[in-house]
């Protein structure tokens, strides 16, 4: 046998030899596509929803009628004795590599989430692409239990229509667990997780005929925001308070506010664009910010009785929205100073970062009591460019033409 | 054709007397007897008395004494006009002058066979290897000189259009088995004087005749220097096909990629031949050999020429993506679904985990089986009398896809891939090269499923390394992509227009990379590139 005869025969047996380093095969992993973290009785409850893909995927003669996911649920000291314990209910692997969602449960949340933080970033298996929910008023796990009608796997469900809501409604801003790891890190700046809640009876929720129905027993909606204050769960936004943070937080690229009338009635408003601006520094001692968000808005509806045609109604609409915008941001910034104490705004890390010299000023680690301290200014400029495919309101030009 | 592969190492003796005549052309150094009889029967000893030797006897109206044989093999040589010209002889009115001064020889040579390729012949050897490329030979009685006659003849395939690397646009002609209609055919394109041919003859037994064809000048002298060096190394008794040829003078380096071009169109061997390369004519195939050859070259067409160049480049390009889907895919897939599951996106996994729920292989045995099947298939359906192979490639494939689908033995995803691979490696204009991938692919499926995408990646570090250590007769063989020459990667990855086109191959032809446009002094070779 010569050189080449036997370096064949070794390159072929190596395949056989290695017994394939690390390989899962599809069927035999358990794909957890989300993950919800509860306390009870001082152990972590772990609960992971696993799909099961015959049902999900469209390949004739597999969907047997059972529900697309499973849910098992171990308890443990640790939340890594909790997932490998997992196994012992769940016939497969489980795999977190493709885990979408990581829902903290209230009590869990209360206190603190930086324990579950350490294992979700020490396993490489978790990516860093996954987004963090809270659950309000209920278990991660009864989270996990409710089944969707059109998308039929939950965890997608809820991940599709979060990014709708926080794209189209803008009352919840999403979060993913590097942003999280980021903002727990970042002295000055405290976290706020989209909130999640059942809407309907829980239990109900959880059969699959439940989906047959049109109307469904129970689902899954936003509910603004959770506030931390450094990793434990302080409090809740409701969404109009959300919205107010997220104008503050970042560049929104569409939401909707309601504007009363002058008279009786709301307009709605479709904002196009706002980008926010935050200077802060300290000022005699004490931190100051001022923000400034500018922004250009829709007219989507409006129950006004005024002639949209007029310059002058539509300078006075965008005096009243901005009004009414900045009341709102105020009240919510108020609120979380004087609730919460939690700078969810991150004005701390603003400040640190256009005033270093002042920040040294403060006393370290003492940003969480002086944020109480914090006087603010706020300037809103919404400029409302369009009335949409018509001018006047409908309900004006109807009552008029009669008379 | 195992005997041909236990080749002849030790060729016959050579030298020494032959009592027995063996029938080896090169056994017979002897010279012609004078004696007609001797010589008839010396000739029909040597082949066996086979019946395919015809000898005929002829009268000569001027010389009614002579006696005059003509021998030919039935079958080889097209003997009608040369019996034309002795009845030509016989009505002429007028006798020849000086008729009594004149040899016979000279006299037949020079009135009765006034046209056509004569030659004289004093040895047994010539007078084989004459009989045999299909001429008619006369003996004379009393000379120890024959006359050969060129009546090549016999039944041949004409110019056809080639099975082989079809084109939409371009010419329809391909080469046929016969190696002077080949040669024509080139020198119809190229009709230049310095476009030069050398003959030689390969094969102990066959005597194949083997012709290189190049522009002299052009062709880089080393290149020819090599080739004819590793043409005359070339031991054995027969040469039936011009892959033996390539096997011979292909690099000795262990490669799975094909070092040598071939192709059946003319207008593909002009081109090349215009770029600097040299051709291999050989006897008896249509396929003629390029050297050297690149590997973009054989993921060109010469149709890329003829369509306009912002097509051509797509074409390329698509071709490019198919070579890297027939290479990869199935490895891709196997080694993200069983090592990288996190790479997917949510809803792919899911699906493809549905499809897989119930298969009892793990990916790579189902990617192996369904691999070799269609491998089976393919092959089976080539070897198919032509109107049933095609139906039985597609309808086995199919069929066997889609049950084994429903039988829950393979997953339909894995259908996909295999087809989509199949297809793509159909796409490889060079049937040579789309074999390399199709063993390339089997090798990367091993490491995929051993080493998940690292593997893989090590495979494919392995493949391009490789890739740019080989070189065909001296040029390297990524050249232009690996050494860059930014002059001829405008026909390369993409085909520039023929405006832009003005370099030929730097590392075929380093002395003459500029084509010249109007034909001047020394460089009047290349006024168009072809294919």
């Amino acid at each position: 046998m010569n050189g080449f005869a036997k370096c064949l025969l070794i390159l072929l047996i190596v395949p056989v030899l290695t017994s394939c380093w690390n390989r899962r095969e599809l069927n035999v992993l358990g794909i957890a596509i989300a993950i919800g973290i509860d306390k009870s009785d001082g152990e972590y409850k772990l609960s992971a929803q696993i799909v099961n893909p015959g049902e999900i995927s469209g390949k004739p003669g597999t969907g047997g009628g059972s529900a697309p996911i499973v849910t098992h649920h171990a308890t443990g000291k640790t939340i890594f004795e909790a997932i490998r314990k997992l196994t012992t209910e769940e016939p497969r692997r489980v795999f977190a590599g493709q885990t979408r969602i990581l829902v903290f449960g209230e009590e869990f949340a209360r206190e603190g989430i930086a324990e579950a933080m350490d294992i979700v970033t020490r396993e490489p298996e978790v990516s860093a692409n996954i987004y963090m929910l809270v659950s309000r008023g209920t278990t991660a796990e009864n989270i996990l239990k409710v089944l969707t009608s059109i998308e039929k796997v939950p965890a997608l469900s809820i991940l599709n229509s979060m990014k709708a809501s926080e794209k189209y409604w803008g009352s919840i801003k999403l979060v993913k667990l590097d942003d999280l790891l980021d903002t727990l890190m970042t002295e000055g700046m405290q976290p706020a997780l989209p909130a999640i809640e059942i809407k309907g009876d829980p239990i109900a929720g959880q059969a699959l005929d439940h989906t047959d129905q049109s109307d469904l027993a129970s689902v899954l909606h936003f509910t603004g925001m959770a506030v931390f204050k450094e990793d434990k769960l302080a409090g809740w936004l409701e969404e109009d308070e959300s919205r107010a943070y997220r104008f503050v937080t970042e560049k929104v690229k569409n939401s909707v506010v309601q504007i009363p009338c002058s008279t009786e009635g709301v307009t709605s408003l479709e904002m196009i664009w706002t980008k926010n601006k935050i200077r802060g520094y300290i000022k005699r001692g004490k931190p100051y910010v001022s923000i400034q968000i500018r922004g250009e808005a829709n007219v989507g509806e409006t129950q006004c009785r005024e002639s949209l045609k007029k310059p002058e109604t539509m300078k006075e609409l965008q005096k009243r929205t901005n009004d009414s915008l900045r009341r709102v941001i105020e009240k919510t910034i108020l609120t979380v100073q004087e609730q919460y104490g939690s700078d969810i705004f991150g004005f701390g890390a603003e400040i640190h970062r256009s005033d270093p010299k002042g920040w040294k000023k403060l006393e370290e680690h003492t940003w969480i009591k002086e944020f109480g301290n914090l006087d603010f200014e706020t300037h809103v400029d919404i400029r409302i460019r369009h009335t949409g495919m018509i001018v006047d309101p409908v309900e004006e030009s109807t009552r008029r033409t009669p008379r | 054709m195992g005997g041909i592969w236990r080749s002849i190492k030790k060729r016959f003796g050579g030298s020494s007397n032959h009592a027995q005549p063996s029938g080896s052309p090169d056994s017979s150094k002897q010279p012609l007897s004078s004696m007609l009889d001797d010589n008839t029967s010396q000739l029909k000893e040597s082949l066996g008395c086979s019946p395919d030797l015809v000898m005929k006897e002829v009268r000569l109206h001027y010389y009614p004494k002579a006696k005059l044989k003509l021998v030919y093999i039935a079958g080889m040589a097209d003997v009608e006009p040369l019996l034309d010209s002795f009845l030509l002889e016989a009505s002429t009115e007028q006798l020849p002058k000086n008729l009594a001064d004149q040899q016979l020889p000279e006299y037949l040579k020079t009135t009765v066979f006034a046209a056509g390729d004569i030659q004289e012949i004093r040895d047994y050897e010539t007078l084989f290897a004459v009989l045999f490329a299909g001429s008619a030979v006369i003996l004379l009685d009393g000379y120890d000189v024959a006359i050969a006659v060129g009546t090549k003849g016999g039944e041949k395939r004409g110019v056809e259009e080639p099975n082989t690397q079809v084109v939409i646009r371009g010419p329809r002609e391909g080469f046929t088995e016969t190696l002077n209609v080949n040669t024509a055919l080139v020198r119809r394109i190229i009709r230049d004087n310095r476009l030069w041919l050398e003959s030689r003859k390969i094969g102990t037994r066959t005597q194949t005749d083997v012709a290189i064809m190049y522009i002299k000048g052009l062709a880089d002298e080393k290149v020819l220097q090599e080739l004819r060096c590793r043409l005359d190394k070339i031991d054995i008794d027969g040469i039936l096909e011009s892959g033996y040829i390539e096997e011979f003078i292909q690099e000795k380096t262990l490669t799975p990629f094909p070092t040598v071009f071939n192709t059946e169109r003319p207008d593909t061997v002009a081109g090349s031949i215009l770029e600097g390369r040299v051709a291999i004519f050989v006897q008896g195939t249509p396929f003629v050999l390029i050297i050297p050859a690149l590997f973009v070259q054989f993921l060109q067409s010469s149709e890329d020429y003829y369509e306009r160049a912002d097509f051509a480049t797509l074409i390329r390009l698509l071709r490019y993506i198919s070579f890297g889907i027939a290479l990869l895919a199935p490895s891709v897939y196997i080694a993200v679904t069983t090592y990288h599951q996190e790479l997917l996106p949510t809803s792919l996994l899911i699906s493809l985990a549905g499809q897989r729920e119930g298969v009892p292989f793990p990916a790579v045995i189902e990617a192996l089986m369904m691999e070799i099947t269609f491998e089976i298939l393919r092959e089976g359906g080539l070897r198919m009398p032509k109107p049933i192979g095609q139906s039985v490639s597609i309808v086995g494939t199919l069929v066997i896809g889609q049950s084994a689908v429903q039988a829950g033995l393979v997953s339909a995803a894995m259908v996909i891939v295999v087809s989509l691979t199949a297809i793509a490696n159909f796409v490889i204009p060079a049937f040579n090269m789309a074999i390399s991938v199709r063993m390339l692919r089997f090798f990367l499926m091993m490491v995929a499923a051993t080493a998940g995408l690292y593997g893989l990646f090590t495979g494919m570090i392995a493949v391009v390394l490789h890739l740019c250590s080989l070189k065909s007769f001296g040029v390297p063989y990524m050249s232009p992509i690996a050494p860059i020459d930014p002059d001829n990667t405008k026909d390369s990855l993409i085909r520039a227009p023929w405006r832009s086109l003005f370099a030929r191959p730097r590392s075929i032809t380093p002395q003459n990379v500029i084509r010249k446009r109007k034909a001047s002094g020394s460089e009047a070779a290349g006024g168009k590139k072809q294919p």
